[in-house]
């Protein structure tokens, strides 16, 4: 059975490269815009691992994460952040809420994949 | 190109200069106080910064040197090796050729790499090749305690195969479970690359269920590995390296390949910035076939290559080796490019790049580098193949067109290329090269040929390649080409050694004259100097025939002194100075902002004040424009310093090669002096200092006979006195043959006054005054005295001599500080003004008509004990003898009159009025004046009227 991984990022664009990319590698991708729009679509879906942008309008990466973390529910799913170099501060933010994973932007796509295959194999 | 650029550029070269005068002066600190470890280290970051900078300059050559230069460096600082004078001599050879290339490359020409000055400085480096033997059972005996003993004997073989063994712990936290970053991904990951994998899953650390918590991180697991990936590998197969920890347990190859860190961060640095301008570079060449392109990526994998050398990358080498060749091929034109051309050149580059970032702390083999080395050399060989025909038309084309007489040197040197080439065929005969070799030897010899135009030669060579166009269709073939190299290597053989024949068989041929031959065996000179001298060849026929750089590299290689006499335009100023500028700038405004104000009161009727306050702005001008002048003057000062610690390495040579001991010391080198009279200076004194080397300070024998102490001394000093700098070169030697000179003197019929007097001494600037035999043994080379003289002299100084046998002598400059600015007399003549430099002014006087005296056609008068010769300025100036103004000698008016000196004679001068005296700023004679020679220059007054600064010593002259 395929991984589903949710995508988080409020660029189209960019959902739409990272969905091709894992799709290509045989994940099954759901998008989301912002955390709301993310928190939404995760109930009742058994997801195996995060990709959240961090900057977001409605709700943004932190919080998603917080919120993420905060439910048993759906605490053990991995979070890869995707930040910028200028985001540092967020990143650590991201990480003290439970986040370990990041990848900075911008990336390629092949080492999306390099990094989910790291994450959850 | 990018005017931002330009600058930095052009203040880089001020930069490389600065440094490698300050290396210069360091090594010669550093050659008499060998232990002083921090001047070594300062040489060491000078050659360093050089290396770098020249690097990102796009300046491999220089750089290349400059790496060369600092290993050695970097042995004799960490105390490797002890400095010797060999080795000094070597790095100031080193220095001196890096000053060459950086002149070339200002003009932008370029130096090519001197490859014996390479190999000189290697042959103080111990050799790089030393192997040691792998001594893998050491190894795994000290880390036994790291293994446990159960796998201990499934492990060694591993070791003995070269594989890297590492001990890998997990260092999860209980958060990261909990999160849902599970471990069992890295662990899977890690048992897929390894060759051998054992966990050890230290079961006594998990607790019982009861107590068992669902989050929590109880698998503190060992895991032991045999793998091919490096420790950095290994840590990147996680998403974050810290979660676990990688333990080298052994590590065949990079205790074999150790590198140094330092080394290696330098290297990757600066090979990553050459590699990352190598794309854009790539690609130009491949849009635009831009030659320059080209050469630039064959100087970049050039430089690398040498460096990889350096650091000991050497699994790259043959990928650089090959990559060299192609570009190399392609430059020569031996290759034509194709449209896999620039692919496989960025594939290259980008392995190479690759593999730099890849390597850490030891040498790997990437598989990849592997794969694009073989590539690239079939790729290579395969081109080559196909091109023997076009260039084959080629030669039919090219050696219709003119053929220029050529000088044996040159054509020697093409002989010592043809006996290069000759190696391979003979290898090829005895089946130790494959025909690719053979092939593009054949393509060298033709090329050589084309500008050697032997006949006998084209038609051995045609018929090889004729050969080559259906080589494996026809088995025959092997044995006529073999027979065909017999004859290219028979005659090749005919002409090593013996280059008479070359020439015999040239005016055979009728392409030379035997008048040409003989001409060129006189000129024993180098070949660039033929080239450049002779003119019989011109440049585009080079082209054809060789690589252009390699040849002009040649001519250039006669002895440049471009350091010494190098003239440049720019000159650096202490910030100190521009500050001052800033803030005179500033006050100037002020003032003018001033007047502005001043004249609304003007307009308000409000003269009186407005008056007073006009005359006060007057003077806070007048200060301002003082300080300005005085500011300007010293902008342009710069202390003798430098100057001064050029001669450290003339004195240090000279002494060397005569095998005396001396000493320079200097004094008074934070004097300042006018660049431009620094500059001018710098020749004469060069003369002057070797002189007193060369005839002044006697041999150590001599010396100790004296009772002298061995080591001969040279003061060079330097003093301000008014606005003159007095310049004192002073030996302790034998001092000048004061006897000799007063007969020689009296010889030549020069009138002196006595033998004691000190101004005898002056005869020996005389042009045609042959010192030679009297004062020394050794005669003087270059430029006489005569010409130190007359440099001295255009620069407004003069030189005294003072000398005492076997006590020394002592050469004292008197120059002018600054050039431009002089105070001047004004003098009145008819409407006229005139200036008179006051440095001619001896005094003024007024006299009455009725004291002058006739004296045969013109009039004299006493002054202080002398009769002086007396004129009119006007008459003297007024070239119609007719109109001459004659002197009213019953006048009751006095006269007024200026006394000047010249060199030798005193004159005075009748004008009409003396006016004030003035500085001046003067400027040069416009070029449609300058052949009026009693001008010296010209100079606007106050009042925009122009003054003419008459030259005394012509004036006098006529």
């Amino acid at each position: 059975m395929p991984k589903k991984l949710l995508i988080v990022d409020d660029a189209e664009s960019m959902r739409g490269l990272i969905s091709i990319t894992l799709k290509s590698n045989g994940y099954e991708v759901i998008e989301a815009s912002n955390g709301r729009d993310a928190l939404t679509k995760m109930s009742g879906q058994k997801i195996d691992m995060i990709i959240s942008d961090l900057n977001m309008p409605i709700m943004d990466g932190i919080e998603f994460i917080i919120q993420v973390k905060a439910n048993a529910a759906t605490k053990m799913i991995p979070i890869v952040m995707l930040t910028t170099e200028s985001d540092q501060e967020k990143k650590e933010k991201g990480k003290q809420a439970g986040a370990k994973a990041w990848m900075v932007k911008p990336f390629k796509p092949e080492m999306l994949v390099d990094v989910v295959k790291k994450v959850i194999g | 190109m990018d005017k931002n650029f330009e600058f930095y550029r052009n203040q880089f070269f001020h930069e490389m200069r600065d440094i490698l005068e300050h290396v210069n002066q360091d090594l010669l600190v550093a050659e008499t106080d060998v232990e002083n470890v921090e001047l070594l280290n300062s040489i060491f970051r000078g050659i360093h910064t050089i290396k770098g900078s020249a690097g990102s300059f796009e300046l491999p050559e220089i750089s290349e040197l400059a790496h060369h230069l600092e290993s050695l460096l970097s042995l004799l600082r960490d105390k490797k090796l002890t400095l010797n004078s060999d080795m000094v001599d070597v790095i100031l050879d080193t220095v001196d050729s890096l000053f060459e290339m950086l002149n070339s490359r200002e003009k932008n020409e370029i130096q090519s790499l001197n490859q014996e000055l390479v190999q000189r400085i290697k042959k103080f480096l111990p050799s790089t090749t030393k192997v040691e033997t792998v001594k893998t059972t050491v190894k795994s005996k000290k880390s036994d305690s790291l293994i446990p003993d159960s796998i201990q004997s499934e492990l060694e073989p591993f070791i003995n195969s070269h594989k890297n063994v590492y001990q890998v712990q997990l260092k999860y936290t209980d958060d990261d479970i909990s999160n849902g970053y599970d471990p069992l991904v890295f662990l899977k990951n890690l048992k897929k690359v390894s060759d051998y994998y054992y966990a050890n899953p230290a079961m006594d650390k998990i607790p019982d269920i009861y107590n068992f918590e669902l989050y929590k991180f109880y698998l503190r697991t060992e895991i032991y590995i045999a793998t091919n990936l490096s420790k950095e590998e290994i840590l990147d197969l996680t998403f974050d390296p810290e979660l676990i920890s990688v333990q080298v347990i052994a590590d065949v190859e990079s205790s074999q390949n150790k590198l140094s860190p330092e080394l290696l961060d330098e290297f990757k640095t600066n090979s990553l910035e050459l590699l990352e301008s190598l794309e854009s570079l790539i690609i130009e060449y491949e849009k635009k076939n831009s030659i320059e392109a080209l050469n630039k990526i064959f100087r970049i994998i050039h430089t690398i290559k040498g460096d990889i050398d350096y650091v000991g990358i050497v699994f790259i080498k043959p990928l650089l080796i090959e990559f060299e060749n192609l570009l190399d091929y392609l430059r020569k034109g031996n290759i034509i490019k194709d449209k896999k051309t620039a692919d496989i050149i960025l594939r290259a580059s980008d392995e190479i790049k690759h593999y730099v970032l890849s390597i850490s702390d030891k040498v790997k083999e990437s598989k990849n580098v592997l794969a694009i080395t073989d590539e690239i050399k079939s790729y290579i060989a395969l081109k080559l193949k196909k091109q023997i025909s076009p260039i084959k038309l080629n030669t039919g084309s090219d050696s219709i067109s003119g053929n220029p007489k050529l000088s044996t040197s040159i054509l020697n040197n093409f002989v010592q290329k043809l006996i290069q080439y000759k190696e391979t065929l003979v290898f090829y005969k005895e089946n130790k090269v494959d025909i690719n070799e053979l092939v593009d030897s054949i393509q060298k010899i033709i090329k050589v040929n084309e500008f050697l135009k032997i006949s006998e030669l084209d038609s051995v060579l045609s018929k090889c390649q004729e050969i080559f166009i259906d080589f494996e269709q026809n088995p025959e073939n092997e044995i006529l080409l073999k027979k065909c190299i017999q004859k290219v290597i028979d005659f090749i053989s005919g002409l090593e050694g013996n280059s008479k024949k070359l020439g015999e068989i040239l005016i055979e041929e009728k392409k030379l004259s035997p008048d040409d031959i003989n001409h060129a065996l006189q000129l024993q000179k180098l070949l660039g100097e033929i080239l450049v001298d002779s003119g019989k060849v011109n440049e585009e026929d080079i082209e054809h025939a060789l690589d252009r750089q390699e040849l002009m590299s040649i001519a250039k290689n006669k002895k440049s002194e471009i350091t010494k006499n190098f003239d440049s335009n720019t000159m650096r100023v202490d910030e100190k100075k521009i500050d001052l500028f800033s803030n005179l700038a500033g006050e100037l405004i002020i003032a003018r902002n001033t007047y502005e104000y001043l004249l609304t009161l003007w307009d308000n009727k409000n003269y009186e004040e407005s008056l007073k306050l006009f005359k006060d702005n007057f003077h806070v001008f007048s200060r301002i424009s003082s300080e300005i002048q005085t500011a300007v003057t010293n902008l342009r000062m710069t202390p003798v310093k430098g100057l001064f610690q050029k001669f450290y390495r003339t004195v240090r040579d000279v002494s060397h090669r005569q095998k005396k001991t001396i000493e320079l010391l200097t004094k008074g080198e934070e004097t300042e002096i006018d660049k431009k009279v620094s500059d001018a200076l710098s020749d004469p004194l060069l003369h002057m200092i070797r002189n007193s080397c060369d005839h002044g300070i006697e041999s150590i024998e001599e010396r100790i006979q004296k009772g002298k102490p061995e080591k001969g001394t040279i003061t060079l000093e330097a003093a301000q006195r008014g606005s003159n700098v007095i310049i004192t070169i002073r030996d302790d030697g034998k001092g000048l043959n004061r006897k000799a000179i007063y007969d020689k003197a009296i010889q030549q019929g020069i009138k002196v006054n006595s033998i004691e007097d000190d101004s005898l001494f002056q005869c020996i600037f005389l042009p045609g005054f042959s010192t030679a035999k009297v004062i020394t043994d050794v005669s003087g080379r270059g430029v006489g005295l005569d010409v130190v003289m007359t440099s001295i002299k255009e620069l407004g100084g003069n030189i005294e001599i003072h000398s005492q046998e076997d006590i020394g002598t002592e050469f004292v400059l008197t120059l002018p500080m600054s050039m431009g600015i002089t105070n001047a007399l004004m003098v009145k003549v008819g409407d006229s003004r005139y200036a008179i430099p006051l440095e001619n002014v001896l005094e003024t006087v007024k006299i009455r008509p009725q004291k002058l005296k006739r004296i045969i056609d013109g009039y004299g008068f006493y002054f202080r004990g002398e009769v002086l010769p007396l004129e009119t300025l006007e008459n003297i100036l007024n070239t119609h003898k007719e109109n001459r103004k004659q002197i009213d000698l019953e006048d009751t008016n006095e006269l007024s009159v200026v006394v000047l000196k010249s060199k030798n004679e005193k004159f005075a001068f009748i004008v009409d009025a003396l006016l004030k005296n003035m500085e001046l700023a003067i400027k040069t004679v416009p070029d449609t004046f300058s052949h009026l020679r009693y001008i010296d220059g010209v100079s606007i007054l106050g009042d925009g009227m122009v003054v003419l600064v008459l030259n005394i010593e012509e004036l006098i002259g006529e």
